[in-house]
């Protein structure tokens, strides 16, 4: 078997760049994509849910409600991601009363601050629709939870496709914060590697270029949904 | 479960924790100053750069928009420095370019879009009234550009001050880093975590509102 070995001497600081300690130790970078795949799909699945609940919550619901649900959505998007990372991880054992392991910490941080997020777009999703919509799905005997399962969040997710789809791509980036708690993701990942043979340069360029080609298709995937989806 | 709470210890701690909040301000304040310097260029560079000069702002704008900040930082803070051949640099510098960066891809992008919003009427307007290329650019393109992009910028204003948390990773002594700090020598991780999460909500809060009203305001006009 040929082993491919690129050397070359970047001239600045006479440093000779290696990658192939990198590449033979591509097994751990290779677990640590399958850890954030995990914190990023499940993170992903809390905050839509979580998202589509608090928008029509906040829409239909009393005003009591709404009022309770906009201080969430406050500390949402006011405090960063790494501060609800950190407190998740220690305040969760505690709420709940037994151990959590650092990914299930780290999956209902970000899905607690991402959900945030998420339920302005669809909120926005849902009062950009014209109001037709709703007399016409009253006007033919729908109740709410009818008129908002089948005319108004199917509209309002296909409109709020592109933001959707940044907005994914920032959580996914954001999944590389849990590896501060300690989930052996990516970031991690690539850390340990850096600790185990230096290399740091190498190192870091191909897990942030792993990082790229994680998060490019999600763009790709968003930007084909809305173009198939879409109704003008 | 029961938590033996001790705020007594964490509350004394407070004054210490806020004194981090001078370079949380600092670090966002340059940043905001570099990344829309290098955004602007970037999106002249994009819009009417040859086209090796909008292939390769291009890929820096993709690359930054679509790593995670985490990466970026610790990329500048310890890969640069290996291949210049310099030592490390000071962990503020290395945050500053690494924000700077990282708010420039996507600056350049608002900045871009905030141009080419504005309607090609207005440029054959100012051709027409015998105004040369830079001219219609100075006098009517970039002050309509401006009202479009205050709003996104304000946007990212705030995602730029709750991103400085990230700069405590390479041990910038800002609001985060202060808050780890304390608590791993007192040990009150929750009480500590609690209190650094309330100072940035009551740091960000008004500037999230303030972000709305100049949305709400631009879009009246």
């Amino acid at each position: 078997m040929i082993v491919m070995k690129q050397f070359w001497v970047l001239a600045a600081g006479g440093y000779n760049v290696d990658f192939s300690g990198v590449f033979d130790l591509a097994p751990f970078l290779v677990s640590g994509i399958k850890i954030t795949l995990l914190v990023a799909a499940g993170s992903f699945t809390l905050a839509v849910a979580l998202g589509l609940f608090v928008a029509v919550a906040r829409v239909a619901g009393p005003r009591l409600i709404d009022q309770f649900l906009t201080i969430y959505v406050d500390i949402g998007r006011s405090v960063p991601d790494i501060v609800i990372i950190f407190l998740t991880f220690f305040l969760l054992p505690v709420a709940i009363g037994t151990d959590v392991d650092p990914v299930q910490a780290g999956i209902v941080a970000l899905g607690f601050g991402s959900g945030a997020a998420f339920s302005e777009l669809f909120r926005g999703g849902i009062y950009s629709l014209d109001r037709g919509q709703w007399l016409a799905g009253r006007a033919i005997g729908m109740s709410t939870p009818q008129l908002y399962r089948r005319v108004i969040l199917p509209q309002a997710i296909v409109r709020m496709l592109p933001p959707l789809g940044s907005q994914t791509i920032s959580l996914m980036k954001a999944t590389a914060l849990v590896s501060l708690i300690g989930v052996a993701d990516l970031m991690w990942q690539g850390e340990a590697v850096t600790m185990w043979m230096s290399r740091r340069f190498e190192t870091y360029t191909v897990v942030a270029v792993l990082y790229f080609l994680l998060t490019t298709p999600i763009a790709v995937l968003f930007n084909i949904m809305h173009s198939k989806l879409r109704v003008e | 479960m029961g938590y033996n709470w001790q705020w007594d210890i964490a509350l004394e701690w407070i004054p210490w924790i806020l004194v981090g909040i001078g370079n949380t301000i600092l670090l966002a304040i340059t940043s905001m100053v570099t990344g829309l310097a290098l955004g602007v260029i970037v999106a002249m560079a994009r819009i009417s750069g040859p086209a090796w000069l909008r292939r390769l702002t291009m890929v820096y704008t993709e690359f930054f928009r679509n790593t995670p900040l985490l990466i970026q930082l610790v990329w500048v803070f310890y890969a640069i420095p290996i291949i210049t051949g310099n030592i490390t640099p000071a962990a503020f510098l290395a945050a500053w370019v690494a924000l700077s960066l990282n708010l420039g891809a996507f600056l350049g992008e608002v900045v871009r879009a905030g141009v080419t919003a504005v309607g090609k009427g207005q440029w054959d307007a100012g051709r027409a009234l015998g105004m040369s290329q830079s001219q219609v650019y100075r006098r009517i393109v970039l002050p309509i550009a401006t009202i479009y992009v205050i709003p996104p910028i304000a946007t990212y204003w705030v995602s730029l001050f709750r991103d400085t948390s990230l700069a405590s990773v390479i041990s910038v002594s800002e609001l985060f880093f202060r808050a780890r700090w304390a608590a791993t020598i007192t040990f009150q991780f929750l009480e500590l975590y609690i209190i650094v999460g309330v100072i940035y909500f009551l740091a960000t809060y008004p500037q999230a509102r303030a972000a709305d009203f100049i949305h709400r305001r631009v879009r009246l006009n």
